[in-house]
């Protein structure tokens, strides 16, 4: 059986980040480094109003203040801010129709599988590309418009709807939030901006692509989405970058908003390049703050992650349940393999009465990699009969990685309940050897027990993209088996 | 206090002439260190949740000659069929022990001396650093190969005489191979006020095993900060239990590593807590070799404004193939004011290995209740039934009957009285 193996890592282990190619295209890129200037440039270009320039160059300021964290469970090479680029866009400008994209572009996209044009669109998905820093094409504009579903690029919401972006952007997570949120609030330069108005269901999954391509640059998109009274929506973003040998970082911040009976269902794909899988070179740094607001009764916010690609994860989909009898929930999948590493997990602050969540973690650790779940759950006084429901489970494959638990739990209200749970093995050498002995080859059943070990985090993804999921966990597992 | 009221206690210690100046030098290192981080703050990880606030607002002094202990009444701390090791104010007394024969007791310095005035290991915590620094009294005892001790050693820690004194000691419990015995560490106190620090080190050597307890009923305006040092060999075997009923300040950092092949270490505690006290436990359990088992299973009650913390941590290391490893962690919440914080925490490197954990707070069971009131029982035997349920699989853990009965004791004069 070791033989039989060993052939099958060898194989494995040759297959390489299928999204590593770099598109060709001329760019707009700003020279690397950060000043007032580049903010003020930054912000020219997108033809933001004052208002918005002003609250980035508070958040620059305040972030000249800040210190990096060096908290977390992971390490890597200390970041050059002033050797990031922080703009670089497509040349091309003022789109008319999909028909004026830069076919380069449209090739990349095709390549990712991502179906922008809109004439062969098989599955119904409005999608909102973001190419390095800007937003090249959003399809269904008009249709989602019929229902009033405001769905486009950050930028032009900023200039089309000033007023909710400017009662909405920073009430989750203000400027002063963290290191990594700071830097964004004051360079980002463009992400999705998303308004369901009271009492409409989004007819269709939204989903944004984010692609890094420039070497040199990093990302900082920004996503906001609003859900009003009585409304619901599915979002879905993946990502992929192109392989280099430089780290590149990643600063995304999404902020979430549900008001009364509101639902909002967020679901990230995140396969950026993991980085050389022997030498560890390059990958992306990808530290992302997510926070959801339930702000109404009875609201409801689920996370859904599946995260595979990341020299480098620290993120934490965190939910605020401030509106009685509202829901939060977190369901992920992480996996780390050769030289990855992930500290990742979320946060559930209970404050209002009767508000419930659940967390549902799943870690996988292969090769060299190292995965920390990390987790705090917290009950505040105000929050009577809160229900907390949290299980993390990590599987080892291989004896040189890792996988931790740090779960935080803070109760403060007699009345209510919570669970933790975790456990920590390895897959059984009986699980595979049935497998074997039901002729199924130990590559296949490593898989399947992964999947089956997953399929609670990948039953909440929509469909389409729940059948990528269990692929990309394939992909991602190369060489790991033994 | 503040750094400066340390400043003048160290001042005076260091100026004692009875000292080795050896002992100084190591002093003078800890304290330089301790100045440097000086003391935890709530921005400190393993400080997030630990109020320190009584000791910084109090002032402690070290003893002088003139603080003699007042006449103690034993009988309220008396369990019976063991020997009892008495330490007041952190020093020995040897007229009011009864060391069993096959005991070797030693000064502190003693031991220091035997041991070539090599200092044990430490974390460097600001508060270990404090031992180091103003460690005046403690004391050691050694069991030598093949030796089993049947009776329960009882060392009993009390604080008497004067209030408000600083009391650092520093025992060293060293359990040679294939020995076997039953330590209890019981901290009272008759004054009401005192901020102890205290280092207990033990180290279990091949085939030996140490059953270990350890009692905290401090009066209620009192800080025990406690550190424990375990070191097991191979195939040895360690079992913990503490128990924490009162006390403005209980911390306990515990810190076990599994330094030989097949060892266990089981470590279990309950807190039963009221008014505002406040309980900490912090344990690291360090899987270094292969083949160990360990489990960590910790309840609390809490109720009033009472607050407890949780925060166990297992490490598996790289080579440590085929552990096994269990954390628990469970709280029973009896107030609204009450606050629970629960960390149990995994840190694991290596691949052949069974690790979980688990962690629940909540109330006591409404439906529970409902059945038990629906059958007769009236509210409060109803909830004291369930308490004591929820309690009685840690106690019953405890193998010797004498010391069980007396711990039940303690418990069941607590739940009268928060129930």
């Amino acid at each position: 059986m070791d033989n039989n193996k060993n052939s099958v890592i060898d194989q494995r282990v040759k297959e390489e980040y299928k999204y590593g190619f770099i598109t060709e295209i001329e760019s707009d890129t700003l020279a690397p480094g950060i000043s007032e200037e580049t903010i003020h440039f930054i912000s020219k270009k997108k033809k933001e109003p004052s208002w918005l320039l002003e609250w980035r160059l508070k958040a620059y300021r305040k972030w000249l203040k800040m210190k990096e964290p060096d908290w977390q469970n992971v390490n890597y090479d200390k970041i050059d801010y002033q050797d990031i680029s922080y703009y670089s866009a497509p040349k091309k400008k003022e789109l008319k129709s999909l028909d004026e994209l830069d076919p380069e572009l449209l090739k990349t996209y095709n390549k990712l599988g991502i179906p922008l044009d809109e004439q062969k669109m098989m599955n119904g998905i409005a999608v909102d590309a973001v190419f390095d820093s800007v937003s090249v094409a959003t399809t269904f504009r008009e249709e989602l418009k019929s229902h009033g579903v405001i769905f486009c690029s950050f930028s032009e919401a900023a200039i089309d709807y000033p007023e909710i972006v400017k009662k909405y952007l920073g009430s989750v997570i203000p400027y002063t939030d963290n290191y990594f949120a700071c830097l964004n609030s004051a360079v980002f330069t463009d992400g999705s901006f998303v308004f369901i108005p009271k009492g409409v269901k989004c007819p269709m999954e939204l989903s944004t692509y984010f692609r890094i391509n420039e070497a040199k640059t990093g990302q900082f998109e920004r996503t906001l989405i609003i859900a009003e009274e009585n409304s619901s929506v599915s979002y879905l973003e993946g990502c992929t970058a192109p392989m280099r040998d430089e780290n590149q970082l990643h600063a995304a911040v999404v902020e979430l908003v549900a008001l009364d009976n509101a639902t909002i269902k967020y679901s990230t794909v995140q396969n950026w390049f993991p980085g050389n899988p022997k030498t560890g070179a390059g990958g992306i740094y990808n530290f992302v703050t997510k926070r959801g607001l339930c702000a109404g009764q009875n609201s409801r916010i689920s996370w859904t992650q599946v995260e595979t690609g990341s020299a480098v994860t620290w993120k934490y989909p965190s939910c605020i349940l401030k509106g009685d009898d509202s829901v939060g929930e977190f369901y992920s999948v992480a996996l780390t393999n050769n030289l990855q590493q992930a500290d990742t997990g979320t946060k559930m602050i209970h404050i209002g009465k009767n508000t419930k969540s659940t967390i549902i973690s799943k870690g996988i650790s292969a090769g060299k990699g190292q995965q920390t779940y990390r987790g705090e759950v917290k009950i505040m006084k105000s929050a009577d009969n809160a229900r907390n429901f949290s299980q993390c489970d990590s599987i080892l494959i291989g004896d040189r990685c890792g996988a931790h638990t740090f779960p935080y739990i803070d109760v403060r209200n007699q009345s209510a309940t919570m669970e933790h749970e975790a456990s920590t093995s390895k897959i059984g050498e009986d699980q595979l050897f049935y497998c074997n002995q039901r002729g199924i080859d130990t590559e296949d059943a490593v898989s399947m027990i992964v999947n089956g070990f997953c399929k609670e985090v990948f039953n909440e993804l929509p469909m389409e993209f729940a059948m990528e999921a269990t692929k990309l966990m394939e992909v991602s597992l190369e060489g790991s088996v033994g | 206090m503040n750094v400066n009221d340390y400043q003048n206690e160290f001042n005076k210690i260091i100026s004692r002439k009875y000292f080795p100046s050896r002992l100084n030098n190591s002093r003078q290192k800890a304290f330089s260190k301790f100045l440097d981080i000086g003391l935890p703050t709530k921005k400190w990880e393993d400080w997030r949740h630990t109020d320190l606030s009584f000791l910084n607002k109090n002032n402690f002094r070290i003893s002088e000659a003139n603080d003699a202990f007042e006449n103690i009444d034993f009988s309220k701390y008396k369990i019976k069929n063991t020997h009892t090791l008495v330490i007041i104010n952190g020093h020995y007394v040897e007229h009011l022990s009864d060391a069993p024969k096959e005991l070797r007791v030693l000064t502190n310095h003693e031991y220091l001396e035997q041991n070539d005035w090599r200092q044990k290991d430490k974390k460097d915590t600001p508060f270990d650093l404090l031992n180091t620094s103003l460690c005046d009294s403690g004391m050691s005892f050694i069991i030598d190969p093949d030796t089993d001790i049947d009776k329960p050693i009882h060392i009993l820690f009390i604080c008497s005489g004067s209030e408000n004194l600083i009391i650092s000691p520093q025992v060293n419990i060293d359990i040679s191979r294939s020995s076997s015995a039953t330590v209890i560490e019981q901290y009272a106190s008759e004054t009401s006020s005192f901020f102890q620090n205290n280092c207990v080190f033990a180290s279990v050597k091949e085939n030996a095993s140490l059953n270990h307890l350890r009692i905290f009923s401090n009066a209620n305006k009192t800080i025990n900060i406690s550190s424990s040092y375990i070191e097991q060999s191979e195939n040895s075997n360690y079992k913990y239990f503490q128990f924490v009923d009162s006390g403005a300040l209980q911390r306990s950092d515990i810190y076990n590593s599994l330094k030989g092949t097949n060892s266990n270490c089981f470590l279990s505690g309950l807190t039963i807590l009221d008014d505002d006290q406040q309980s900490a436990t912090y344990i690291t359990t360090d899987h270094i070799m292969p083949n160990c088992t360990s489990s960590q299973n910790f309840k609390s009650v809490l109720n009033n404004k009472s607050s407890g913390v949780f925060n166990g941590r297992t490490i598996v290391r790289e080579d440590s193939q085929k552990t096994n490893s269990k954390q628990s962690n469970k709280n029973l919440l009896l107030s609204d004011k009450a606050t629970m914080n629960s960390n149990p925490q995994l840190e694991i490197y290596a691949d052949d290995v069974k690790c979980a954990h688990g962690s629940t707070t909540g109330a006591l069971d409404n439906e529970a209740l409902f059945y038990m009131q629906s059958r007769g029982l009236d509210r409060e035997s109803a909830s004291s039934l369930l308490i004591r349920g929820f309690v009685i699989e840690l106690m019953e853990e405890i193998e010797n009957k004498d010391l069980r009965d007396y711990l039940f004791n303690k418990f069941d004069n607590w739940l009268i009285k928060n129930n």
